[in-house]
């Protein structure tokens, strides 16, 4: 680990990732599923970053409020790993969906068609969707939405 | 006593490896996308799908819908299910098409272990792919 904040958090959250992906590999999809026997993308994505920083205790975020979550950022420049790939609902996409960039080829995510499996950023049906990326930053140094967060959860107990 | 459980072991294994091997390989070649079922999608979402080819072989799975798998295939889930257990081994995602057996192939392909496609075979002239979106797509 180095002492880069933003890096040692994204090495978390890959390696995170690829832990639960290999607990979950093989099981089908699963709407609404929060743990390793089948997830949906945004419970993929929770149990992911709750894996990574265990004392954070994020609350579960369904996609639409994930999206707009303070906890999260809205990124312009390319995205990293540990970077969450984002897809709004559209004209021709079911739902919205979420995913964890792996490196510069490869996102992993919990697809309805697959369940937990890697895709390709070339992957001809998630390319032409249009994704944007965000950066989890509620646990850098200084963000007031999560040290808020951290207070509501150690005064619930 | 020990050999006769060593041979009674093996006896099981040659059993269960006959039984794998006799599950039938008719899916295993190209099949072309003749038709799309989504109720959820746009108008022109089969469109581009239509006519594209997925194929199956003992080292590669291509499929140019979707990914593509090159290495470490799997294609052991694909075996003999009952109709009625369909939803239960792919999920809620699809509505199934009425299929004429009580019995169909059907499984998961699977790359390093990662589903990469759920699949039903229904004779080897009639095929289904089950895409994202809770499409199904008419494999013939």
């Amino acid at each position: 680990m180095g002492t880069d904040p933003l890096k040692d958090m994204q090495e978390k959250i890959v390696n995170a990732a690829n832990s639960t992906a290999e607990a979950a590999k093989g099981k089908k999809y699963k709407t609404g599923g929060k743990d390793v026997s089948g997830f949906d993308c945004s419970g993929f994505v929770w149990y992911v970053l709750n894996a990574a920083f265990p004392p954070a205790k994020l609350p579960y975020m369904p996609t639409e409020v994930l999206f707009d979550s303070s906890l999260f950022k809205k990124l312009t420049d390319t995205p990293e790993k540990g970077d969450l790939i984002c897809f709004k609902k559209s004209l021709g996409a079911d739902a919205n969906h979420v995913g964890i960039v792996l490196d510069q080829q490869t996102w992993i995510g919990s697809q309805s068609s697959t369940g937990v499996a890697p895709v390709k950023f070339s992957n001809p049906y998630w390319s032409t969707k249009n994704p944007f990326f965000m950066r989890f930053v509620g646990v850098l140094p200084g963000n007031i939405s999560y040290l808020q967060h951290l207070s509501k959860v150690s005064a619930n107990g | 006593m020990a050999r006769l459980a060593t041979a009674s072991a093996v006896a099981i294994i040659l059993l269960w490896v006959c039984q794998v091997n006799a599950q039938p390989r008719y899916w295993m070649k190209t099949w072309r996308v003749d038709a799309v079922a989504c109720s959820k999608c746009p108008k022109d979402f089969g469109k581009s799908l239509i006519g594209k080819e997925v194929s199956f072989s003992d080292k590669r799975f291509d499929n140019p819908l979707y990914e593509s798998c090159d290495g470490d295939i799997d294609y052991s889930d694909i075996s003999e299910t009952d109709v009625a257990s369909l939803s239960r081994k792919f999920g809620i995602t699809w509505r199934f098409p009425k299929l004429a057996g009580p019995e169909v192939l059907s499984g998961w392909v699977r790359c390093h272990g990662y589903n990469f496609g759920g699949f039903i075979f229904e004779s080897e002239k009639q095929g289904y792919y089950l895409f994202e979106d809770g499409a199904v797509l008419s494999l013939r």
